[in-house]
């Protein structure tokens, strides 16, 4: 019964769109995809915890990336932070996946670009040596502010498009079963449009933003604020993209923000 | 060769065997206990003895005897050694610490015993070597290493790998495993079996002694000990006494009719029942099924104010070990008037005399029943007595059966878990810390264990595979193995400095106990719950904990956050894992029974007559056999009306097709296999089901039945159903059925403990479960692309044979498949037969969820918008 899923652009705001059925959005007029949170290397710093993951996710993250990138013959990259996982010097893994995958971004014709996250302290010595545009605080591009959300962020802008949060939805079903998504979250928060990309590492998994109070939130863009305006789309990576009502329909319990 | 003991030896006899002095000193003792006069002899001549006879019939000393008269001898002769001669293994630390000072006095008495006659016996050492063991103890065990060691499973697998300590096993002689009943039913027991082959493998041969309480069958178990050389199981005398104590079984309802009677009459009654028991007695040993339950009854048996609040007290796990060891200690000591207990007091700690065993609801085996009931009446002479008091009309019948079987001598089967992978990556990775493995080598050591006996080379060559980072899809890369493993040549060992510290800090089979604390707004600390409880929470939801009421509003990492809120009805049931499970066999029982009381009926018997069978029977008295009657009569009272002749029991299923007042069809399986088999054959109905509508069907399974939920606005025909699953098709069902659900996850993260891919400890740092449980649901989907991941197999294993019983299920199914049961479908009703009330009411839920993930999300979007409109409608109004 396996339905085979289409690709598609969902609009969110002129101009930006998520390309469905990943975990990106395109820019259309600069023929950009952004994505954000991908912790390369999330599997070795796992190992060094004491959790052994298989080391399969590298694949997966590759054609979440490159697959909508090439579907739309996009001729920009941005990756909103987060390219690898380990705050310190990069690890074996991680510095042999970061430099494969920017090889393989431009082999499909498009260049990579990368806005510093938390986790990207040492990223500029891989980024110098492939050659790859790094910026520190934000990018611009027509009416959009393309930040990774870790840093407080006052300025005065129109849309502002980000990552970091990893945010996650849970949907408690008739049978009393929860489903627990990563989401796009889209909307008004506190007089400013906001944008939240889902993560792309399928190991990355944020807070449920509709069961968690909002002060636990991690993005000082959103913690403690009111969310209730969002519309989150839920993803199901490679299968499907649903724009859902607002928080505030979904928050499981009164008075959460 | 297994064999059973014939021949019983005499007291001269035996005390003929025994080194002059032991036997002078043991002369003293009265006659020998059954278990003395087959054991000892058997011991003495070097065989493998299992040991099966109840609580207080001298078991212990009969394994210890033989022993410590060949010790004292050795010392006697001055050849006594600086080495281990015998390890005891128990799963308890309290058993440990009893056992040590119970070989302390004989051991010093023979030795005074010696002085007298002015000979110095050198000291025989008795040592507990435990997780408890402080390392100064440690190397003072290294130094003067105890002759006797008492230690634990994990203990005994640390030890095999500390290098120095290990050097002193080389000559044990004997081993004892005491509780082999209930270390053999799970994870912990398998994993011993590997540590005794690595131990063999070590000293060479040893003579096994298992103890055992009443447990059946012995073959196996005696195989469980022993285990096998080569294709052959190695030798065994069996010695079974198991039926040597006196037993009186009784069993009471507080009302006649548990029918009609409201919930809140019959424990008022019960509570005055007990109350009439334990005045009467001296001391009363009472048992329920939960700890919750404990600490209920002990609050009500205390306002009922029959003793003083020291005389009255409980035992369960939860409590600290302080607490635990002062109860123990009073009840040894005479002082306590009543003791309330889940399952910590059912094992074989010293607790001194009881009077009265009173069991609260159902102990859901033959087994489990006589080992509870079995602590009165501590020595052999004196008669065992429980008095059984069901509260639900499923346990009442339950129990009767219960005392029926086992008046009958008729015990339900041990079932042992095999080919745990998880268990053995863990050992595959001490016998690696050890020294260099040829795989066959490594492969033969295992199969000698009974729990890996029929383990195949490809399972055993995948776990190796994953321990030496193998498994991975970045073929550049060579990373993170714990072992290395040279396929060219066959061989492995062990990589990386740190590999020992991980084996002896991660060891072990018990998954750590999620308990969330839960706090209330401003971080005031009320209680905690089980993980799996939070798992089905949702905020808004209202639940019960310690007596009060809480609103949940949100968790993370562990911790829930409530609100306290009075007056409010909880609206989600407090369930708990802990619920024990009926036996397969205990089921079957009840079947058959349920038939001939049927069939009495149809033949239209006199009441007093049916009745009088009942009480003989079963050991019911008047009320409980009346209320037997009731329920019996009522379901057949309601199968009449829908115009069905035929009644479930033993050889028939029916199938009811209940429509509910939310007109959701429900197709209900009316039949008593026990909760672990219902599990397996409704996940595996509701995903023919799901397969077919392509929506989630939710599964509600209690020990006397299953049920499925379909969606509203589906209907499916169960004529059609019921042939569906078969003996062939119901392992790929399950399978699928189980993918992706909570069970998976949970279940997963254990295996991946216990294989060490995901380690409690680590560098000095305990991982928190928060973070083991992290993202495992991904941790699936990445392992379900390789190819037979082996914890993932590992998983579904343990689901399917372990927590449910895939086994019997299979076997049922070929009971209809060759037309020795059968199905009788119902036709649709509003109302569910009076059987399947407490399935409906009390049963355990969950969900098979539908396969297609784009359709699942699109009903949960139409789920969502009808909330929401409604929510808007209402506010309009």
């Amino acid at each position: 019964m396996k339905r085979k899923s289409k690709f598609e652009l969902i609009k969110v705001a002129k101009g930006l769109s998520i390309a469905s059925p990943y975990p990106s959005l395109y820019l259309e007029r600069e023929e950009a995809l952004i994505v954000a949170d991908l912790h390369l290397g999330l599997e070795e710093e796992q190992e060094s915890k004491g959790i052994h993951i298989p080391f399969t996710t590298f694949p997966k993250i590759t054609e979440l990336v490159l697959n909508p990138c090439e579907a739309l013959n996009c001729k920009r990259l941005i990756i909103l932070g987060d390219v690898k996982h380990e705050f310190a010097k990069p690890l074996e893994l991680e510095w042999f996946t970061t430099k494969r995958l920017f090889k393989m971004i431009r082999d499909i014709g498009a260049e990579p670009e990368v806005v510093k996250g938390n986790h990207d302290n040492y990223i500029a010595i891989i980024l110098k040596e492939m050659n790859v545009k790094l910026y520190e605080e934000k990018i611009e591009l027509d009416r959009f502010t393309l930040i990774h959300g870790h840093l407080p962020f006052d300025q005065k802008v129109r849309h502002i498009i980000m990552g970091h949060e990893h945010p996650v939805i849970t949907i408690k079903d008739d049978l009393g079963v929860k489903h627990r998504y990563k989401a796009f979250l889209d909307g008004e928060v506190e007089g400013r449009r906001i944008t939240v990309l889902p993560s792309v590492s399928p190991l990355a998994l944020g807070l449920d933003i509709n069961e968690v109070p909002s002060r636990e939130l991690l993005s000082p863009l959103l913690k403690g604020k009111d969310l209730s305006e969002l519309t989150p789309y839920l993803i199901e990576p490679k299968i499907a993209v649903k724009k859902f009502p607002k928080l505030k329909f979904l928050f499981l319990s009164p008075n959460l923000s | 060769m297994l064999e059973i003991a014939q021949r019983a030896y005499s007291k001269d006899e035996v005390l003929s065997l025994l080194d002059p002095l032991v036997a002078e000193w043991f002369s003293n003792y009265p006659d020998l206990t059954p278990p003395q006069r087959y054991a000892v002899m058997s011991i003495h001549e070097g065989r493998n003895t299992l040991i099966a006879s109840p609580t207080g019939s001298g078991k212990t000393l009969s394994a210890f005897l033989s022993i410590i008269s060949e010790l004292v001898s050795l010392g006697r002769k001055s050849e006594l050694k600086d080495k281990v001669y015998c390890v005891y293994v128990s799963p308890l630390r309290s058993l440990n610490n009893d056992i040590y000072k119970n070989l302390l006095e004989p051991l010093s008495s023979i030795k005074k015993l010696g002085e007298r006659k002015g000979e110095k016996i050198p000291e025989i050492r008795v040592g507990v070597r435990t997780g408890d063991t402080t390392n100064s103890e440690r190397s003072h065990m290294l130094r003067k290493p105890p002759h006797i060691l008492i230690t634990t499973p994990e203990s005994l697998a640390i030890i095999l790998c500390a290098p120095k300590f290990r050097e002193k096993l080389r000559g044990v002689k004997w081993v004892i495993i005491d509780e082999i009943h209930e270390l053999c039913s799970s994870k912990r027991g398998v994993h011993l079996t590997l540590s005794l082959e690595r131990l063999q493998e070590l000293c060479g041969d040893f003579t096994r002694i298992g103890l055992s309480a009443t447990i059946h069958p012995l073959n196996e178990i005696a195989k469980f000990l022993v285990g096998y050389n080569g294709k052959r199981e190695r030798d065994c005398l069996i010695v079974d006494t198991r039926f040597v104590k006196p037993l009186e079984l009784k069993v009471s309802t507080p009302v006649s009719d548990l029918v009609h009677t409201a919930a809140q009459e019959v424990t008022d009654r019960m509570y005055r029942a007990i109350k009439t028991l334990v005045k009467k007695q001296k001391t009363t040993l009472i048992f329920t099924n939960t700890r919750s339950g404990t600490e209920r009854v002990v609050y009500h048996l205390s306002k009922l104010g029959i003793v003083d609040a020291d005389e009255l007290a409980a035992h369960h796990s939860s409590l600290s070990r302080e607490i635990r060891k002062d109860v123990e200690d009073r009840l040894k000591e005479g002082k306590m008037k009543a003791v309330v207990t889940s399952t910590s007091l059912e094992l074989g700690i010293d607790i001194g005399s009881i009077d009265l065993v009173v069991q609260i609801g159902s102990p859901k085996s033959i087994s489990r029943c006589l080992q509870r009931v079995g602590r009165s009446g501590h020595t052999l002479d004196r008669v065992s007595r429980g008095y059984l008091i069901p509260l639900e009309r499923d346990d009442l019948l339950e129990d009767a059966l219960i005392v029926r079987e086992a008046l009958k001598g008729r015990l339900d089967r041990a079932y042992i878990p095999k080919n745990c992978l998880d268990v053995l990556a863990q050992h595959i990775v001490g016998m690696a810390i050890e020294r260099k493995w040829k795989v066959k080598e490594a492969y033969e050591l295992v199969k000698r264990s009974y729990c890996y006996r029929d383990l195949s080379f490809e399972s055993f060559e995948r776990v190796l595979r994953y321990l030496s980072g193998a498994y991975k899809s970045l073929e550049d890369f060579r990373v993170y193995g714990k072992i290395w493993y040279d396929i060219e040549n066959q061989e492995f060992g062990r990589r990386g400095a740190l590999l020992r510290v991980i084996y002896s800090t991660n060891i072990g089979t018990i998954p750590d106990e999620v308990a969330v604390k839960v706090y209330t707004l401003n971080n005031r600390w009320v209680g905690s719950i089980e993980e799996e409880f939070l798992e089905r929470l949702s905020p808004g939801d209202i639940f019960i904990l310690g007596g009060k009421t809480y609103l949940f509003k949100y968790a993370r990492e562990f911790r829930a956050f409530v609100q306290p809120i009075q007056g409010e009805k909880p609206t989600v049931p407090t369930w708990f894992s802990e619920m024990l499970p009926l036996s397969f066999d205990l089921g079957e029982a009840i079947g058959e029974f349920r038939r001939e009381v049927f069939e009495k009926l149809e033949k239209g018997e006199r009441e007093e007559e049916i009745l009088d069978f009942i009480a003989k029977e079963t050991g019911c008295d008047s009320k409980a056999s009346k209320a037997i009657l009731v329920y019996i009569k009522a379901e057949r009272d309601f199968l009449k009306h829908l115009g069905i002749n035929s009644f479930p029991d033993n050889k028939r299923v029916i199938v009811e097709d209940f429509i509910d007042n939310e007109n959701n069809q429900n197709i209900i399986f009316d039949c008593v296999f026990g909760r672990r088999v219902h599990d397996a054959l409704a996940r595996a109905y509701a995903q023919i089901i799901t397969r077919k509508i392509g929506r989630s069907i939710k599964v509600t399974v209690s020990d006397s039945g299953f049920m499925l939920t379909l969606p509203r606005g589906y209907y499916y025909n169960p004529k059609n159903l019921v042939n569906q699953v078969s003996s062939s098709n119901i392992k790929e069902l399950l399978i699928d059925a189980i993918k992706r659900t909570e069970l998976v996850k949970r279940r997963f993260r254990h295996c991946a403990t216990r294989a060490l891919m995901v380690l409690r400890n680590y560098r000095g740092h305990e991982i928190k479960v928060s973070r083991q449980q992290a993202n495992s649901q991904v941790l699936i989907s990445l392992c379900e692309e390789l190819d037979k991941f082996p914890i993932l197999e590992e998983t579904y294993r343990e689901i399917l044979e372990d927590m449910m019983d895939l086994n019997n299920a299979i076997k049922v199914l070929e009971d209809f498949e060759k037309g020795e049961r059968s199905f009788i479908i119902a036709p649709k009703s509003d109302i569910p037969s009076p059987f399947t009330h407490d399935l409906i009411l009390l049963g355990y839920s969950d969900v098979v969820l539908m396969e297609d993930k784009k359709t699942l999300l699109e009903n949960l979007y139409d789920f969502v918008m009808s909330r929401v409109r409604k929510d808007e409608k209402k506010k309009q109004i």
